[in-house]
This record gives C-alpha cells, structure tokens and sequence, in this order.
C-alpha cells in the first residue's frame, strides 16, 4: 500500500508499481530495479536518493521508455492512470517532451553539439505544436530568460560548446520546460557542476518550481540539493526502495539504517572539527547479479539480525501516520517511536 | 564489481566494439569483467605500477581464443605457411617443372589447380610463389612496425624538434600515392626481394610512426610515466619499459594491417611489373602473366593466385581482429 | 572561411615544394637521363656534352629549381614520345576526372547508406551479409577484382551466350563513334567504378557503421528521443550529421590512395587517364611526364584535404575558426 499525496481528484500524477528492469547478461540477469513503487503527485518536487547504481535512473528513463530495447521492464507505471509501459513508441512521442520531460545529467553531452541551442529548444517545442516561425524565436528567447541566461537572443544563436556549464544545464532546464509539462524529471542536475554553479542550477529549479505547476522528480545522490528543494523523497538502495517521506521527517526521524547511514556521512560544518572522522558505510553495495537474500542492506547494517533480515524480502510499511514509510524488516525494534500500522 | 557498473555496463551492452566481427561472441562478458574505477570504499592507489601485468597475458590469450574467426584464421595461416614454405616437401611437382608438351587443361584430379601454359603443376607453382609473398608480406609488416614503433615513441615522447620534423616529413609523403612512390623507387633500386622489402617497410613505417606518435602523446601523461620518471628512469627506460608494454595491443594489430597491406602492395607492384622479376615469382607476378587468359579456357589460372592473396589477406585480418579485441575489448576503433 | 581557405592553401606550399623536390630527386636517381648515350660509340665524349648541355653537373637544387621554376610558368617540357606535357596531362586528367566523379558519388552514397543502415538495424541479416562483403571486399586485391569483374561480367558472358558485345564493356570509356551520357557510357564506366570503388566502399561503410552506432548510443541522441522526436528525425537529423565526421576526415586521408588505385584501373581497363599515362611513362623512362604526374596528383591531393576539411568545419561548428 503506497501513500497517495493528495491530488486534485485523487489520483496521482505519476504512479510506479511495483516497476521492474532487469538486462539479461551473460553473467546472468542485473536487476537494475527490482519491484519499486512510488507516487508523485500533481505539482510536488521529488527527491529520489541513492548511490551509483541504487537504480534511480534507470526506473526513471524506464518512465519514458528510454532504456535501451534488451531491458525487460515489468510493472506498472500510470501517468495520470495511463499506463506507460509497453506503449509503443509513436504512442509515447506525444508524451516525451511535452507532458513528460527529462533533464539529464552532463549538458555538454547531452545536447548535440552540431545544432544551435536555440534551434534545439525550438525543436522540442515544433515537436508538439505548430507554431509560427516568427512567434517561435520569441518563444525560444522567453525560454532561456526564464531560466535567467543573460543576452537570450545572442545565446540562442550560439552553440552548446560555447556556453559554460552552468548556462549550458539552464538551456536543458528551458527545453525540457518549453511546453509546460506536468512533469520533469531531473537526473542528476547539478552532479556535473562546480558546487557555486549548482547552487544556482538549484535557484533556477526553485523558480521554476513556483512559477509553473510541474511536479519534479529530481534525481540525485547528494542530500544536500534534496534538502533544499524536495517536498518528498525516495530512498532507493541497490534497485529498491528502502524509505520513503516527506522532507523532513528523512532527515530528522529516518526509519532505515541505510537512510541514518547516508545523512551521518554527510560532513557537516556545525560538528566538533578535528576528531572526528568522516562516517561512512562500512562494506560495497551487492552486486546486481546476485543480491542477497531478504534486506538488501543486511550485509552492510549495524543492526541486521540473521533470520530476520536475511529471510523475507522488505516491503515498505507506513511508520507513523505522516505517510512516511520503511522497508526495514526490523524497524519497529531498532526504532523505538514506531507504532507499527498496518 | 559496484552496483553502478554493472547497470553502466548492462546498459551499455549494445556498445559492442564496432569493427567487432559478428562472428564473435561473448564480448558482453568482457564488459562485464571490466574492472571497476576507485569506488567510494577503500582507494588504493598503487603509484608507478604497471597497469600491464603478467597474469595479463592469459586473459588475452583467453580473450583471444573467443573470437572464432580469429581462431580459424590463425590456424589457416598457420597452414598455408606451412604448405608453402614447405613446399619442398609439400608440392607435388618441384617449382618450375615445364612441360612444353602437357595439355593445358583446368583442375583435375592430378592437378588441382590445373596446368599452366609452360605445363606446370599450376598447384605446386602457387605453393612457391607463396614463400615469395609471404616473406615479402611478413619482413615488411614486422620490420616496418618495429621502425615506425621508435620513430613514433621517440617524436611522441620527446616531441619539440623531433616531433615537427617527424610529422612534416611523413606529411610529404601523404600527398604522393604509395603505389607510384613505390613504383619509383623499386625501378631505382632493383627488384631483389630484399630491396622489395626495404623499399616497401620504407614507406610503410610512416603511418605506424604517425598512429604510435599520437597513443604515445596520450600515455606520457599518464600516471605511471610521471611516477617513474620522478624515480629517475632514463626516457629510454621509460619507452622499452613503460610505454610500450601498455601499446602491445595496438601494435600487433597496426602489425597485422601492415602485413596485409604489404602482401596486397607487393602483389599488385608485381602485376605492374614493379615487383618480383622472373625467374622468381609471386602471386602477384603469377596474376601478371595469367592476364591475357581472360575468358579463354584458362581463365582458371587468374583464379588461384589471385583467391590465395584474398584468403591470406583476409586471415590475416580475421587475426587482427581478434588481437585487438584481446588486448582492449572495450577498444573503440 | 574565405581567410580558412587562404591559410590553407599558403601552408600547403610549403609541401608541395618540399614534395616536388623529393620526387625530383627520386626521380633523377632512378632514371639516367643519359642512359640511351652509354652505348652509343662515342660514350665519354656524348656524355660529357650531354651532362653539360643538359645541366647535370650542377648540383642537385639547382637542377630542381631550374625545372621547377619552369614548371610553374607552364613549361612541362616534353615527353619521349614528342607530345607536350601539359597537353597530355590535361587530356588524361579529363578520363581521370570523369572516373574520380563516378567513384567518389557511388562510394559515398553507398557507404553512407550502407553503414547507417547496419549500424540502425544491427545484428540483422543485412548488417551481418555487408560486413562479411566488407571483410571480403577489403582484403581483395583491387587488380584481382579488376580481371575478375572482367571475366565474369564481360568477356565470360559473351563467350557463354554467344553475345554481340560483352554486357560490359573493359577498355575504354566509349565505343567509337560515342561520346556523352548514354547507355554505351554507363556500360563502359560500371566496371572500372566498380572495382575502384569496392574496397574503398567496404572500408567506408565500416567507418560509417562504426561511427552511426558510436552515435547512436550518445547521450543527445537520447535526449533527441526524450524530447518526443520521431525515430526517423533522431537518426537522420540528430545522428546522421555527427556520425558524417569521421567518415569525412577518412576521405582526405584516402584521396592519395584513390589516385593510386587509378593507376591499377585504368591500365586494366585501358582508360587513357592519368594512371595510365604515368605508369607508361615509368616504363619508358618518360621522366618530364613522371614529374608531371607527380606534382599534379599531388596538388589534387592537397585540395582534396582542404574539402575535407571545409566540409568537415561545415558540419562541425566545434572546429570552425572563427
């Protein structure tokens, strides 16, 4: 049972259950993603949180039906109670870009270098609508001040190698904006920024946020740009999802060793300087291939307790009645303010 | 290997190397068995080390030994050198055995390749033909890789003068055809098969030396020249014991390119009248004199040398394949 | 660009010169230009006068220059057979110029096609059959391949069906009496294009191949999909254009090998182009036609890089001087 943030009738914008992606190899099959679920709601930012390889990507580009074709993708994901897995491509074309849209990671490479960026964010917006060439340039150089690029119409003749990093991941921002969609998915924004050009990457989301009605599935594995900008987060761990909750109840009561263990390594200024050490995760993450049995944590956890945490695999379960819940099999034990529901 | 990897490697799987033969199988497992960049975990960092090791060497001989048209190839080639420079004993005719008076007739039992128009074993000649163009094909490809090897390390590791005088002078030779400088120079020194040799790897080192100049440029930065040059190697040192190590791969395979394309330069300045003079012969010298038979009866003749070129040329391509996939299977052309 | 081209052209040269010497010298070297006055009765005498009329006793440079500079005012000199250079030339450099068109249209609107097909449709039947013909159509040697298009798509025919006229036609480019466009021509043209153009299209079409599928798995291409494009547009507008580079830059390195292969086709197929010239010239000893084929083909060479490199800097915006 997942928690349903409320909408406008009731149904969410964006539903995952129980999504799947695994590629065959010949070393056997990568879960990728293994049975994960969650919701976003019409207009809510969502903070999906996890390391290399937790999976987060590739559940979302599994949204659109970006994964390359040898993946096999099962589950369900509804966008506004359509079902998007399967589709066909002609079927998704209208849906990319225009009611969903994707913001990725490196801009250098994620924009051809060969086009006028101009000419790109024009591009996605002729995709889906006619429009005259005259409103057209107009609406491009609306665009890219909108994400707060200085001397718009000289920058929409130039090319993506002649802008900086910063401006070059605005310019993705005002594409993937253009035609105002219900929802953007940001993976990983600002990881292939300087830490002052993220900040006012994230400055531009946060405008975006409140000038349009897009919900944001920002993808990232560093908490501090979640702090900032998420209402709610997903926990994702090694293809599955380990907690979910709204912003402040992960960062101030987490339910899950993994989430405990991602915010003490976050070094923090306000801490004694000088003794103490840089907390991390003792261990690797599991191999894809072959992951353990139950908890995928449990290897790695300070509290795993053979029997319990190696038998069953987790489900996620509310803990408490804020919506937030854990997928720790011994979250009532290790946590003592959990009233078990459900 | 990390989560992250793995997913990277599993959604990269259709990355295959592209001038892969699809006769190969099982590059996804090399992907797969890639190790992993420092992970968030423990780092270590060996500083100077080699990154080619010993224990290499029975990976890419395995990685080898996957690719069933290098396989095939090799030992296709292992087989015609065989036959051919064993000819003495292998031929059923000795070389040049005429006979004025035989019919000149195509294949036969007795015959397999037919008889040519002097009445030989069209058979046996192709065998001793064969050790005319293999050795020509075989001294250049090495001789020519070894030269071009020094002459690119030396003007990629030092670079300044040597490097521009390298790259201006190979740069001349760029813009006149090989086959007419070739044909030049073979009429001005003769046409002994030791001349041929030097004159073909003379021309051929320079595209070695240029590509070697270009991977050494991008090596001398990496880590482990830097560490063993703070630890006082001699550049010699550094190039015989660093640098080229780590180019084996590409080297044997530039080596097998410039074999092949030596067996074709010396077969075609042959049909020219460029290469190999009587009384010796080649294969392609054989396709010169089979020329006016086309469309008599014994068009056959042209068959034989001529498929015996391809088939060489092809293993050894087949082989070349095969050992740059051993030596990087995630080499993008 | 204009300025691109000038610089250009000024660094070329450089080259040229440098070249001109070299082939110069390489040419002196190997043809004795006195070599019919060895035997003659009065040996030392003749050869003497001739060194001195012929001005083989100054230094090496200096017979260059002396040659050269001749050269760049028109003067080729003459060749054995008693023809002016220069009208040789530009009469062969006509049959060359119609083959070198021909080859390089069907080379590259087959190898684009070719590779951008295998590359969208990997694995299947066609991808696997053109790169086998790829493997095969590199390692054949182009003179083989020459006598064997003949014999199978000429002279064996005709033999077999008792025909007026070989389907295809091996010497020349037109039957007496034709000229122009027409049916006769392209029948003369199909296999010399043919086996010109069959191992520089299986070596293109692999680059093309290579280059699509490194481009097709790029992260823009994905974005080009993100945006909602169609699949047709992703490949063609968004793919197509980077993976040309390569391809692109591959050409200015092949142009010195296309004038080579020249010379093995239009001696099999008995095109009066500059290939052949140059290689009766090398029999005979011909040496102002040998110079003269020398700087020629290495001009074109030249000029086929700078359109390379023009083109290149037409697709890339990465590399345009600004």
């Amino acid at each position: 049972m997942t928690a349903q943030p409320a909408a406008a009738n009731g149904e969410p914008l964006l539903e995952i259950t129980g999504l799947s992606v695994h590629f065959p190899t010949d070393d056997g099959l990568v879960r990728a993603v293994d049975s994960v679920s969650y919701t976003i709601g019409e207009g809510e930012t969502l903070g999906i949180v996890g390391e290399s390889g937790s999976g987060k990507s590739v559940s979302s580009m599994a949204i659109l039906g970006l994964l390359p074709k040898r993946a096999i993708i099962t589950g369900s994901v509804k966008f506004r109670g359509r079902q998007l897995i399967g589709l066909p491509n002609q079927q998704m074309q209208p849906i990319r870009g225009a009611r969903i849209a994707m913001i990725f990671q490196d801009a250098l490479t994620a924009l051809n270098p060969v086009y006028k960026v101009g000419d790109q964010i024009a591009e996605i917006i002729t995709a889906h609508n006619k429009v005259p060439k005259a409103q057209l340039e107009q609406r491009v150089i609306r665009q890219l001040e909108l994400v707060g690029i200085p001397n718009p119409t000289e920058r929409a003749n130039q090319y993506p190698h002649e802008f900086s990093g910063g401006m070059r991941q605005r310019a993705m921002i005002a594409m993937a904006i253009a035609n105002e969609p219900d929802l953007v998915i940001a993976d990983e924004p600002t990881t292939a920024l300087d830490v002052t050009i993220q900040a006012q990457v994230l400055e531009v989301m946060e405008r975006i946020k409140q000038r349009t009605s897009s919900a944001i599935a920002l993808i990232t594995h560093d908490l501090g740009v979640i702090a900032g900008v998420a209402d709610r987060v997903v926990v994702m761990y090694a293809g599955r999802v380990v907690e979910t909750g709204n912003v402040d109840q992960l960062f101030y009561t987490p339910h899950h060793p993994y989430t405990e263990g991602l915010l003490a390594s976050l070094p923090r200024l306000d801490r004694r300087a000088g003794n103490e050490r840089l907390h991390r995760i003792k261990g690797q993450p599991p191999s894809l291939l072959a992951l353990p049995p139950g908890c995928s944590f449990n290897p790695r956890c300070p509290h795993a307790k053979h029997l319990i945490c190696d038998g069953p695999r987790p489900e996620l379960i509310p803990v408490g009645f804020g919506g937030q819940q854990s997928a720790c099999l011994r979250v009532g034990e290790i946590y003592a303010d959990v009233e078990r529901v459900g | 290997m990390t989560t992250h990897d793995e997913t990277q490697a599993a959604l990269e799987l259709h990355d295959l190397p592209e001038e892969a033969s699809p006769l190969a199988d099982a590059k996804i497992e090399e992907i797969i068995e890639e190790l992993p960049e420092a992970d968030e975990g423990d780092l270590e960092l060996v500083v100077g080390a080699d990154p080619v090791a010993r224990s290499q060497f029975q990976l890419i001989t395995r990685r080898f030994f996957r690719h069933k048209a290098a396989v095939v190839s090799l030992m296709a080639l292992i087989v015609i050198f065989v036959m051919c420079f064993g000819a003495k004993w292998t031929a059923p005719f000795p070389q040049n055995k005429q006979d004025l008076l035989a019919p000149v007739v195509g294949p036969s039992r007795a015959h397999w390749f037919g008889v040519d128009q002097l009445g030989r074993d069209y058979y046996s000649e192709v065998l001793y033909a064969g050790q005319i163009s293999l050795k020509i094909g075989l001294s250049v490809g090495i001789i020519s890789t070894v030269i071009g090897f020094a002459a690119g390390a030396v003007a990629g590791y030092f670079g300044g003068a040597v490097d521009n005088i390298l790259m201006r002078f190979t740069d001349l030779f760029l813009v006149i055809p090989a086959i007419a400088v070739l044909a030049v120079a073979l009429k001005g020194f003769g046409f002994k098969d030791i001349t041929i040799i030097l004159v073909l790897a003379g021309l051929a080192w320079m595209t070695i030396a240029r590509v070697v100049r270009s991977q050494v440029l991008a090596l001398r930065e990496k880590e482990f020249v830097e560490a063993a040059r703070a630890s006082g190697s001699s550049s010699t040192r550094i190039i015989l014991r660093h640098i080229l190590p780590n180019m084996i791969g590409p080297l044997m395979v530039m080596a097998t390119l410039g074999i092949a394309a030596a067996i074709i330069a010396e077969a075609t300045l042959s049909f020219l009248g460029f290469g190999v003079q009587p009384p010796k012969t080649s294969w392609g010298k054989m396709l010169s004199d089979a020329e006016g038979v086309i469309g008599g009866p014994q068009a056959y003749l042209l068959y034989f040398p001529g498929f015996m070129l391809l088939l060489v040329v092809l293993c050894v391509n087949f082989v070349g394949d095969g050992l740059r996939d051993a030596f990087d299977p995630q080499a993008k052309h | 660009m204009l300025r691109f081209i000038g610089r250009r052209l000024l660094a070329s040269i450089p080259v040229l010169i440098l070249a001109s010497f070299i082939v110069f010298w390489g040419v002196r070297v190997t043809f004795d230009p006195l070599a019919k006055f060895r035997t003659s009765r009065d040996a030392g005498r003749v050869i003497a006068e001739k060194t001195k009329e012929l001005g083989l006793d100054r230094p090496i440079v200096v017979q260059w220059w002396n040659w050269f500079r001749e050269f760049i005012t028109g003067n080729w000199g003459q060749s054995l057979t008693g023809n002016d250079v220069k009208d040789m030339t530009t009469r062969a450099l006509g049959f060359t110029m119609q083959l070198i068109f021909w080859g390089m249209l069907i080379s590259l609107i087959l190898a684009i096609a070719i590779g951008v097909y295998s590359a969208v449709k990997q694995y299947s039947v066609f991808d696997y059959t053109f790169t086998g013909l790829s493997y095969i159509g590199i390692a054949m040697p182009v003179f083989w391949f020459a006598l064997l298009s003949i014999q199978f798509f000429a002279v064996g025919p005709k033999l077999r069906w008792d025909l007026d006229s070989p389907p295809l036609y091996f010497v020349g480019l037109h039957s007496t009496g034709q000229s122009g466009f027409n049916m006769d021509y392209v029948r003369h043209l199909a296999l010399p294009v043919m086996a010109l153009t069959v191992q520089i299209i299986a070596v293109w079409s692999r680059i093309q191949r290579a280059s699509m599928l490194d481009v097709l798995s790029a992260d823009y291409i994905r974005t080009a999909r993100a945006k909602g494009l169609g699949e047709r547009t992703v490949v063609f507008k968004h793919a197509l254009r980077n993976a040309l580079l390569p391809l692109v830059s591959q050409t200015a390195v092949d142009a010195a090998a296309l004038f080579g292969g020249l010379i093995i086709t239009e001696q099999i197929f008995s095109i009066p182009g500059m290939g052949r010239m140059f290689l009766q010239a090398l029999l005979q000893g011909d040496v102002n036609v040998i110079l003269a084929w020398m700087l020629v083909t290495a001009v074109f060479v030249i000029l086929f890089n700078l359109a390379a490199d023009i083109i290149y800097g037409l697709l890339d915006p990465r590399i345009r001087i600004q």
